[in-house]
């Protein structure tokens, strides 16, 4: 087989061909490559890189009533988090750390949303969600609507909840992931934010991956 | 009435002589410190207390339900993590050890307070009942406290 390929006269321009299929591909790998990060992952600590998630469209209730979806998620640095109202300990511990978090961000004008997400639409109304989170701060954004809208957003973000509906039909607990996830300009996952929460290790967290981030553009 | 209320204070002295303590009049078997109930936006109905329980005496004690004037009802629970999950689960009971001590507080151990009857701001003082295996009950009024991003670091490090 060797041998009859060898002495074939097709072999220079196989070779040619081959060679300039090998040279294409290598470079188009590599425009790939500059395409999707021009620096790899750092190590910042809750860093999605070099590949955050695009978000797809997705449609929530905001606590006005208003829709909210993919379009309020750009232009801004959004934490997003999950909890529900009735939760008594984890829920409010953490709306408390983002309430500090962002009066500082604010202070340093950052272009930064909080957004409290319900994954118990239905007993965190709209009404209700209007006075949970603007008792933490009147800036703060609280989404929910129905479960098929809550779902339009955790599936994308990977979370899942839980509601322990048959220990108490009245007074249920809910289970929810404790993180908060952090969104770019672009409405891109680029982070995670692990408990237990606490305003400074967060405020660093967040600097470094905006820095990061910006320097990507 | 009247006769109710002599049994109930005859009871309630009872209740604090610690049984196995040498000096029965001066040390009281619980000790309950730094209690308060967390503030919540005027919509949500369940609140949380945290306290810390101290155990002077040599003997484990069994708390086994907690009472309060004005809740209709109140659990334990423990907050924890479970694969990134935050999950509550009720206890039945908390033991504290002899000469030891259990801490509720934030992100942990802590009292699940059910239904207030009034609107609860910070300022405010509830009455609350922590009853013990043993028969007896320590009965401590707690402050309602707003609260503050890092109390839930305290017990952490």
């Amino acid at each position: 087989m060797i041998k009859t390929l060898s002495s074939s006269k097709f072999l220079i321009p196989a070779m040619a061909i081959l060679a300039m299929l090998a040279t294409s591909a290598g470079f188009y790998i590599s425009l790939k490559k500059s395409q999707q990060s021009t620096q790899a992952n750092p190590g910042i600590e809750g860093l999605f890189w070099p590949n955050p998630k695009q978000m797809n469209a997705f449609s929530m209730l905001d606590q006005n009533g208003e829709s909210f979806g993919l379009t309020q998620l750009r232009g801004k640095w959004s934490f997003i988090f999950f909890g529900y109202t009735q939760c008594p300990d984890v829920c409010p511990i953490t709306m408390a750390v983002m309430a500090d978090v962002y009066k500082q961000l604010a202070l340093e004008d950052n272009n930064v949303q909080v957004i409290f997400t319900s994954v118990d639409p239905d007993r965190d109304t709209t009404e209700i969600l209007f006075s949970y989170v603007s008792y933490f701060n009147e800036h703060f954004i609280g989404l929910g609507g129905s479960t098929d809208m809550v779902d339009s957003l955790t599936k994308q973000i990977g979370i899942a909840y839980y509601l322990n509906k048959e220990d108490n039909a009245d007074n249920y607990l809910v289970d929810h992931s404790a993180s908060i996830f952090l969104f770019d300009p672009k409405a891109r996952m680029v982070g995670k934010l692990s408990p237990p929460h606490q305003k400074d290790i967060i405020i660093n967290q967040f600097k470094s991956i905006q820095q990061f981030i910006d320097a990507q553009q | 009435m009247r006769n109710n209320k002599l049994i109930f204070i005859i009871l309630l002295s009872l209740s604090n002589i610690a049984p196995h303590s040498a000096f029965a009049n001066e040390v009281q078997d619980i000790t309950i410190t730094g209690a308060w109930i967390s503030e919540a936006p005027p919509t949500v109905s369940t609140l949380a207390a945290y306290a810390k329980i101290m155990n002077q005496s040599n003997e484990k004690k069994i708390l086994t339900s907690v009472s309060s004037p004005t809740f209709t009802r109140i659990e334990l629970h423990l907050s924890k993590l479970v694969d990134g999950m935050a999950q509550m689960k009720k206890q039945d009971s908390l033991m504290i050890e002899a000469e030891n001590y259990i801490e509720l507080s934030p992100g942990a151990y802590h009292l699940m307070l059910f239904n207030p009857d009034r609107p609860l701001k910070a300022g405010d003082n509830v009455i609350i009942h922590f009853n013990f295996s043993d028969g007896s009950s320590s009965i401590i009024e707690a402050p309602v406290k707003k609260r503050i991003s890092d109390a839930h670091n305290h017990h952490h490090h």
